[in-house]
């Protein structure tokens, strides 16, 4: 075995350079550049939960478009307290796409457009960070460890915008049980993911 | 379909899934919010919850059209910024815990698990029940130890964090403070029996020398963590997939080589 097999890489993994937080910092201060580099870490998935709440490929677009700016806009209003900085953006971002889709003029473009779902969009494994790709994987494996039903309600609540009353009237069960099955689904989650806040 | 009313009681405490993946609106979030603002153990669950939701909008990613990009960039250059909101001083801070939390909190976790597994599996079928207990405690006591050189490591303020992706899935990272090291390895692809993944140094020179092997138990998501002692500067530590008992030498291609 000879060393030009070996992938020897310099130090990259410093948390407070590059870090969303750090560039949201800077964005805060109208730092354009950062707001270029948040742009390509965070982009994907921005567009990604806007695509999986809304469906439709264009409106996605608008909406994911929307948050963009408005991160741009309110970055000075983001504090370490709110949690992490992806975390806050991607709030943004699903709160502004189920407005959308709560929107009368989206409801009927999703009647129309319900024909044409897409399934399980495909994505440019190129263009992903490894780190994303990484993380994604994470997160598939650790959802396969939790329950059907927690599943379900986690998917119903998140990727699908409904509240937990409409999660509860969906799937025909009391309240109680929905919040149940979120909380313990994502503390599983939280727990195979290793996450500490 | 039924309304539990919100209030004081156990019952409240459970809404922390829900809100943490934004299913709660209206009266519902507002009475949570301040439920929020006198409950604690809710605050600090809800964090780590939110940023296990946030991983879920990570797991939905799409690289959007690349026109996207442009026009968003357009739109800010034409837009102003909001100024701060006035600062209020908080009723209890938010501790802001590091990268070195999270990689503190897996390996508290698995040097034990590595500790208890070592000692089980080194014994004997012969030996008395008591004898098997000692070496039990034993076995816990040096992964208490070893648990507390690889904390020392972590929550160093000069420590170094490199993270590598290994060959075939996961990540090996390496916490660099002075001489010592922690190696973490999370998410590796579970070996056959007879195989396990062995550690080395690589010198600036070229020369490789063994630097242990892997433990023999991980947790359930496939981490581990190792101690390193002794790393001279410049030296890259790297993984590779040998058979049991280790060799003198790598014999398969290692998966990762992080540089430190």
């Amino acid at each position: 075995m000879g060393q030009q097999h070996l992938r020897v890489v310099d130090d990259d993994g410093e948390p407070s350079g590059g870090s969303p937080e750090a560039l949201l910092s800077r964005v805060a201060r109208g730092d354009t550049a950062a707001f270029e580099a948040l742009y390509d870490v965070l982009s994907g998935p921005v567009y990604g939960v806007c695509l999986r709440v809304v469906r439709d490929p264009a409106q996605a677009e608008e909406v994911a478009q929307e948050v963009l700016v408005e991160v741009w806009r309110q970055a000075a209003r983001y504090a370490p307290s709110l949690g992490s900085a992806r975390s806050w953006v991607l709030t943004i971002a699903r709160r502004r796409a189920v407005d959308r889709v709560r929107s009368a003029q989206a409801s009927t473009d999703r009647e129309v457009r319900a024909a044409t779902a897409q399934t399980t969009p495909e994505f440019d494994e190129v263009s992903e960070t490894v780190e994303t790709r990484l993380e994604q994987q994470a997160v598939r494996r650790c959802l396969e460890g939790l329950t059907v039903v927690q599943r379900e309600a986690v998917d119903l609540a998140y990727y699908s915008g409904y509240t937990h009353t409409e999660v509860a009237a969906v799937l025909d069960v009391p309240l109680g049980t929905v919040k149940t099955r979120l909380r313990d689904g994502l503390i599983r989650l939280r727990d195979c993911l290793g996450v500490t806040a | 379909m039924s309304t539990t009313p919100l209030g004081p009681g156990p019952d409240v405490h459970t809404l922390t899934g829900a809100y943490a993946a934004d299913a709660l609106d209206g009266a519902d979030r507002e009475q949570f919010e301040a439920h929020l603002a006198v409950c604690e153990d809710c605050r600090e669950e809800v964090r780590g919850l939110r940023e296990t939701v946030a991983l879920l909008g990570v797991a939905a990613s799409v690289p959007p059209p690349q026109r996207l990009k442009a026009s968003v960039l357009d739109q800010v250059s034409r837009t102003p910024q909001l100024p701060p909101l006035p600062v209020a001083a908080p009723a209890v801070p938010a501790p802001r815990r590091s990268a070195g939390s999270r990689l503190l909190a897996a390996a508290a976790a698995l040097v034990l698990v590595a500790g208890l597994g070592v000692g089980v599996l080194g014994l004997q079928a012969r030996q008395d029940a008591q004898q098997q207990a000692q070496q039990a405690r034993e076995a816990a006591r040096q992964a208490q130890v070893e648990l507390g050189r690889i904390q020392a490591v972590i929550a160093d303020p000069s420590a170094r964090t490199i993270r590598q992706p290994v060959s075939g899935g996961g990540t090996a990272t390496v916490v660099v403070a002075g001489r010592e090291a922690v190696l973490l390895g999370a998410d590796l692809e579970p070996l056959p029996a007879d195989r396990l993944y062995q550690l080395w140094y690589v010198g600036g020179d070229g020369r490789i020398t063994s630097a242990g092997l892997g433990p023999a138990a991980a947790d359930g998501a496939g981490r581990w963590s190792r101690l390193l002692e002794g790393v001279p500067t410049g030296t890259a530590v790297a993984i590779s997939v040998e058979p049991l008992g280790g060799s003198p030498q790598p014999t398969t291609i290692p998966l990762v080589a992080v540089q430190t």
